[in-house]
C-alpha cells in the first residue's frame, strides 16, 4: 500500500529516480553541445535543439543537416524517422495519463523521452509509488535541467575535449547497464535479443528507421514468447 | 533564420508524435494487445539504440565490464563507472 506523499516530496523522489540516469545523459547532452558549437550554423538554433526537440539522437541529426544547409522539408522528415519511437512511448503512457487534465498532458508529453519514459512507466507500474504523475515530472524535471545545462556546457566549451575520453560511449554503455539492472523474463529477453539483432541487422537503413524496425520486431517476438505456455 | 525556423519545425513535429497517442487514446480503454506490447517497450527499445553502438572492440570490452558490475551491484551507474576505465584502456591498447 503506497504511503501518502507530499506534492513536494513526489517531485523530488521522481528528480532521485532520474539521478543515474544523469551520469548517461550529461555526457551525451556535453557531446551535442560541442558538436553545435563545432558546425557552421548560428548558436541560437544548436542551442535550441535541445528545448525543442529534447531527443539526443535527432538533435545531432537536425545539428548535421543544418551544416550542410539542408531543406527545411528534409530536417522535418529526418527528425520524425528518427522520433518515431516517441509514438510508441506516448501509446505506452496514454492509459496512465487518460485521468489527467489536458494542461498536464501537454505538460507531459513535451517532456517524453527515454529516461522520463523509463522512470514514469516504471512508476506507474510501482504500487509503492504513491504519486506516479508527480514523480514523473520530478524526473523530467532533474533531467531537462541536466540536459540543457550539459549542453550548453558543451557549446562553451566546444571542441576542447580529448577524442579518447569516448563521450559518445557512454550513452549506449548507460543503456546496457540498464538492461543489465533490470528483472529478466523470457520475454523481455526475447526483446532485448531480437531488438538488438534486428537494429544491427537494418543499421543501414536511412533515416535511422532501422531503430523503428528493431524496436517493432522486439516488442513483437517478446509478445509471442510471452503468448507461448 | 532559417536554421532556426528549421528547428522549430522539427520540434513542432517531434512534440506531435510524442502528444499524439495520449491525445487518440484519451478517454479511451486502451486495446489489451497495446497494453501488453507496452510492457516490453523499453528493453526493446534500449537494445535497439545500444546494438549498433557497441560494435569495436572496445566499446564491447567496456559493455561486458559494465554488465558484470550492474548485475553485482545492482546498479546501472556502477557498471558505466566500471566500463568507461575498461573502455579507455581497450582503445590504448586494442
Amino acid at each position: 500500500m503506497p504511503t501518502l506523499a507530499s506534492p513536494s516530496s513526489a517531485l523530488r523522489d521522481g528528480a532521485r529516480a532520474a539521478v543515474p540516469w544523469l551520469a548517461g545523459i550529461a555526457p551525451f547532452g556535453f557531446v551535442i553541445g560541442v558538436t553545435g558549437a563545432e558546425r557552421d550554423i548560428p548558436v541560437a538554433a544548436a542551442w535550441l535543439t535541445g528545448p525543442l526537440l529534447f531527443a539526443g539522437s535527432s538533435q545531432l541529426a537536425v545539428l548535421e543537416l543544418l551544416d550542410d544547409r539542408a531543406a527545411i522539408g528534409v530536417v522535418v522528415l529526418t527528425t520524425v524517422a528518427i522520433n518515431l519511437r516517441l509514438l510508441f512511448y506516448g501509446a505506452a503512457m496514454a492509459p496512465h495519463w487518460s485521468g489527467r487534465s489536458p494542461a498536464w498532458r501537454l505538460v507531459a508529453a513535451a517532456v517524453l523521452v527515454e529516461p522520463t519514459f523509463a522512470i514514469g512507466i516504471d512508476a506507474a507500474n510501482d504500487e509503492r509509488v504513491a504519486d506516479p504523475h508527480r514523480h514523473y515530472l520530478g524526473a523530467a524535471a532533474a533531467v531537462a535541467v541536466a540536459w540543457f545545462g550539459a549542453i550548453t556546457l558543451g557549446m562553451i566549451a566546444g571542441g576542447s575535449l580529448p577524442a579518447w575520453l569516448g563521450l559518445g560511449a557512454i550513452v549506449p554503455l548507460f543503456l546496457v547497464g540498464e538492461l543489465a539492472a533490470r528483472p529478466r523474463s523470457r520475454a523481455s529477453l526475447a526483446a532485448i535479443v531480437a531488438g538488438g539483432l534486428v537494429a544491427l541487422a537494418a543499421a543501414g537503413m536511412p533515416h535511422h528507421l532501422g531503430t523503428v524496425v528493431a524496436i517493432v520486431t522486439g516488442v513483437s517476438a517478446a509478445l509471442v514468447v510471452e503468448a507461448r505456455p | 533564420m532559417s536554421a532556426v525556423l528549421a528547428v522549430v519545425a522539427a520540434g513542432a513535429v517531434t512534440y506531435a508524435l510524442r502528444l499524439a497517442m495520449p491525445v487518440l487514446l484519451a478517454g479511451r480503454r486502451t486495446p489489451p494487445l497495446l497494453e501488453r506490447a507496452s510492457s516490453h517497450l523499453v528493453p526493446a527499445v534500449f537494445a535497439a539504440m545500444a546494438a549498433t553502438a557497441v560494435t569495436s572492440a572496445p566499446v564491447l570490452a567496456a559493455a561486458c565490464a559494465t554488465v558484470i558490475v550492474t548485475r553485482r551491484t545492482g546498479s546501472s551507474g556502477r557498471g558505466l563507472v566500471a566500463g568507461l576505465p575498461v573502455l579507455w584502456l581497450a582503445q590504448a591498447v586494442l
